[in-house]
């Protein structure tokens, strides 16, 4: 059973990523649009360069 | 797959509409182009340019209610060329309207017009194709539109101009303007999402750890290590600490500020309950102590009201940024002539630095930015923002304009009589500020809350001294669970979630809700009072028939007609504009009151009143016809002639618009209808007449609004709807206020609820939901109430854990929520117009 003292503070840790990879995401602006992404990809032109 | 779309465009443009902005087409006057029919040339160009770059999916992607707003205005027609001027100062690398972030230069402008996802992929696209210069981030909800530049070459002004060619209407957004506001509540929803995704994460945390506590060991084939024990309690105690400080913080904080400043908010029981959870159960962690720890009871806590919250806060961002300030569609700079110690000079300003005495020159269309006096030149000036009166006034040297005004025709140099703060434009927005702030109130349900809040913690007090006496060990436990349980969550949760659900649903009708306090008053309303041009009417004037008397084509007496109207001033005479080039017309005159007459193509032609035509051309006076009543209730009678012949008669009329006649009838039924007008009292009682309805002409805004406030003063609950600027004192005046937002006006006006697409249709509607919400929170509130009652002896007698009072209360809540969601359920709403279905494959609204 020790096993769990090193398991968990590890979950903790990937936990601990996952929040600051979300956080990352509002900032950069991820959630303020949530419409027009989904419609990108019905674009028929395949202009490759879209940023 | 295009073809689907193709398909389903063809469901939504039939063949009466404009093909660009899928309102109706004109009687007379239609532009054809490429077999399509459009409105005006606006629309014509705006589907030129979006053809000719290739972007024609912009009208298999939009959606029914795409055409609301973005019509085309381009003023150009046939070959588009960017008018760079307006912009042109956007492009000097140190204006100080742009601004530097990260070294880039960014343009910032609110933008008219967007209203779903096809508008931002348009935009995004043709910028695309001009030039690669520009990041390009729309703001849906907030109207705004960035563009960031990667390069100093980057043109702005050519975006600018691109952008408007495209239809929609650009602002330039300045450090200063208020619309920032837009993004401080962006910022807000971004750390309030944040909030409730680090509670969710420690609920899953601290829920898995808490198995610990719950297990029953004796009976399980593994023993837990008193370690092991120890080492969950402080991650427990760890995760619930960053919830509880971190996504609970807002709550605590305003517990603090509402005892600071002696009242009860809901947020006072709800922090007792985190902190009554969390602090003692770290105690008893910290001091090794043995006892139940509820942290779990914490964190799911917070969870749970900051998922409530978020939702809330979300429909509120989408719904609230709506009402841009009056004084936002004035020009953005003007040029004026100052004298300064002899010396004048001509100076490219900011409206807002406008001094008395500066001299300006108007073009035909410019808003006056301040009050002024005519110096030189005549011409027409519509007052119709300011006081509502629709009919054309002209104006020449030393007569007084208002601020505010648009001249229609002509052009003047005149001289500001007042800076631009000290203008009758700038004292209207004031007063409109000065009655929003006076209606602010607390809601008497708000305080219902507050008194029941009070009755819960005194109640607790009690229930704590009772347990104190009898049995102190279990003191702690029963009162944590009697503050859980007794939290009126679900009471305060019904109204919010009731009105958001409701402003929600009218807002897929097309009404916008600005301020959803007011759904609840709609249903008590008495009094509806209406404004009559473009409110009843639909405020153009409009070509009902044209009667061709010769061996002229209709079409060919209307394109003779719109040439010589297009220099008249009289206000019939917007019936007949189409922007777009016309005949070249000589020797033009105007006989006021009379008639307009010119020459085109050698050939003189007459144009106005029969009487006038008859004896200018020599008719025969007998033609009844021709001669005949001037004007036969609202319809005015126009004649085109030349020399001898009678060519065509025309029929003009401001109609009613259809829709008024069955929802005034429908609001007759059980309420007072009376119209409030600026307009002269024949064609007011005119209207009345017609709808059976009393009247009040000849009102100023003042006025207007001293009505709507003497029925208040009887007890009545007054609904004032209206369209223009001078309905606002009113409407800020009344219970509630309702926009109609014709598609010829581009801006918002500050009300209450507005009418996206100027349907009436609306009104009889946004009644029924308001009575459905009305009814579905009563019954919510009722509920909540009920629970709680019953479930507050039950938590006092001790028979009540933590966690199960907990999940109690979220039950609760949950259960107000899916009754709400019942507010727009088609057995009550009314029906609507059919929308386009697509293929559920793809799906995307």
């Amino acid at each position: 059973m020790e096993i769990i003292f090193l398991l968990i503070p590890l979950s903790l840790v990937l936990l601990i990523a996952a929040i600051f990879a979300f956080f990352w995401a509002t900032k950069s602006g991820q959630f303020d649009d949530l419409e027009t992404p989904a419609l990108r990809i019905l674009d028929d032109d395949g202009e490759a360069d879209h940023h | 797959m295009n073809n689907l779309f193709r398909q389903s465009r063809l469901a939504i443009s039939n063949a009466d509409t404009c093909f660009h902005c899928l309102e109706k087409l004109p009687k007379y006057g239609v532009v054809k182009l490429q077999e399509k029919a459009f409105c005006c040339h606006g629309c014509s160009a705006a589907y030129e340019f979006i053809q000719s770059n290739q972007l024609d999916d912009f009208y298999t992607h939009r959606e029914r209610h795409t055409s609301l707003v973005a019509k085309g205005t381009s003023p150009k027609t046939g070959s588009l060329q960017y008018s760079n001027s307006r912009w042109g100062h956007l492009d000097d690398l140190d204006c100080s309207d742009v601004m530097r972030i990260n070294k880039k230069r960014v343009v910032r402008f609110s933008i008219k017009g967007i209203y779903c996802s096809s508008c931002t992929w348009l935009i995004e696209k043709a910028l695309n194709q001009r030039n690669k210069d520009f990041t390009v981030a729309i703001g849906l909800d907030n109207q705004t539109i960035s563009l960031e530049a990667f390069s100093e070459q980057a043109s702005f002004s050519q975006a600018a101009a691109c952008i408007e060619s495209l239809g929609y209407k650009l602002e330039l957004l300045t450090a200063d303007t208020n619309r920032n506001r837009g993004d401080a509540r962006k910022q807000q929803f971004h750390r309030h999402l944040r909030r409730v995704v680090v509670a969710g994460f420690g609920l899953m945390q601290v829920m898995t750890y808490a198995v610990s506590e719950y297990l029953d060991w004796s009976s399980a084939r593994i023993a837990m290590s008193a370690d092991i024990e120890r080492f969950f309690a402080l991650l427990s105690m760890l995760v619930a600490a960053v919830v509880v400080f971190y996504s609970g913080a807002p709550y605590l904080a305003n517990a603090v500020r509402d005892i600071r400043n002696r009242v009860l908010g809901i947020d006072v029981p709800i922090s007792i309950a985190i902190m009554g959870a969390y602090l003692p159960s770290a105690l008893t962690v910290l001091s090794h102590g043995q006892g139940q720890l509820y942290f779990d009871s914490a964190v799911m806590f917070v969870f749970l009201i900051s998922v409530g919250r978020l939702i809330e806060q979300g429909v509120k961002n989408k719904l609230l940024d709506f009402s841009p300030s009056l004084l936002s569609f004035l020009p953005d700079k003007v040029d004026v002539t100052r004298r300064d110690q002899d010396q004048e000079s001509v100076l490219t300003i900011p409206v807002r630095d406008i001094q008395k005495d500066d001299r300006l020159i108007v073009h035909k269309g410019d808003i006056l930015p301040c009050d002024a006096l005519v110096l030189t030149g005549n011409g027409s000036i519509d007052n119709s923002l300011i006081n509502g009166e629709s009919q054309a006034l002209l104006r020449s040297q030393n007569d007084r304009l208002l601020a505010g005004s648009k001249l229609l025709s002509g052009s003047l140099i005149v001289v500001a009589t007042s800076s631009y703060h000290n203008s009758s434009l700038a004292a209207l927005e004031q007063a409109i500020n000065a009655n929003t702030t006076a209606q602010l109130g607390i809601d008497s349900d708000q305080q219902r809350g507050r008194q029941f809040t009070k009755f819960v913690l005194l109640f607790s007090l009690f229930v704590a001294a009772f347990w104190f006496v009898y049995a102190p060990e279990r003191l702690f436990e029963i009162c944590l669970a009697l503050l859980i349980a007794a939290c009126p969550c679900a009471y305060t949760l019904a109204d919010p979630i009731g009105r958001s659900r409701g402003a929600i649903t009218l807002r897929k009708i097309g009404i916008i809700v600005n301020d959803t306090s007011v759904l609840q008053r709609i249903q008590k309303i008495s009094n509806w009072m209406f404004d009559k041009t473009g409110t009843l009417t639909q405020g153009q004037p409009e070509i009902t028939s044209i009667k061709a008397l010769d061996k002229l084509s209709e079409e060919a007496c209307f394109k003779i007609a719109a040439t010589l109207e297009s220099k008249s001033s009289h206000v019939l005479a917007s019936a007949f504009f189409r922007p777009g080039t016309y005949d070249h017309v000589v020797d033009f005159q105007e006989s006021l009151g009379a008639g307009v007459f010119g020459t085109i193509g050698g050939t003189k032609y007459y144009f106005g009143k029969g009487a006038w035509v008859a004896k200018e051309c020599g008719l025969a006076p007998g033609a009844s016809t021709i001669t005949g009543s001037q004007s036969e209730g609202q319809s005015t009678v126009a004649v085109l002639a030349k020399q001898g012949t009678a060519l065509a008669v025309f029929h003009i009329t401001d109609d009613l618009r259809a829709e008024s006649i069955p929802v005034i009838e429908k609001l007759k039924q059980d309420h007072d209808i009376s119209i409030l007008s600026g307009d002269n009292t024949a064609a007011v009682t005119a209207v009345a007449q017609s709808l059976g309805i009393k009247c009040k002409a000849n009102l100023t805004a003042a006025q207007k609004a001293d009505v709507v406030a003497s029925e208040q003063v009887r007890g009545r609950i007054v609904a004032m709807v209206g369209d223009g600027i001078n309905d606002s004192v009113a409407m800020t005046r009344a219970d509630v206020s309702i926009g109609v937002l014709n598609s010829s006006l581009n801006f918002q006006l500050d009300t209450d609820l507005t009418l996206l697409n100027g349907d009436l249709r609306g009104l009889p509607q946004i009644e029924q939901i308001s009575q459905q919400m009305t009814d579905i929170n009563k019954q919510n509130k009722n509920w909540a109430l009920v629970y709680n009652a019953l479930v507050l002896p039950v938590a006092a007698a001790g028979l009540l854990t933590p966690w199960l009072a907990a999940i109690g209360m979220s039950l609760s809540s949950l259960l107000v929520l899916i009754n709400a969601l019942r507010i727009g359920g088609t057995s009550t709403l009314p029906k609507r117009r059919p929308r386009h279905k697509l293929k559920p494959l793809l799906k995307w609204s």
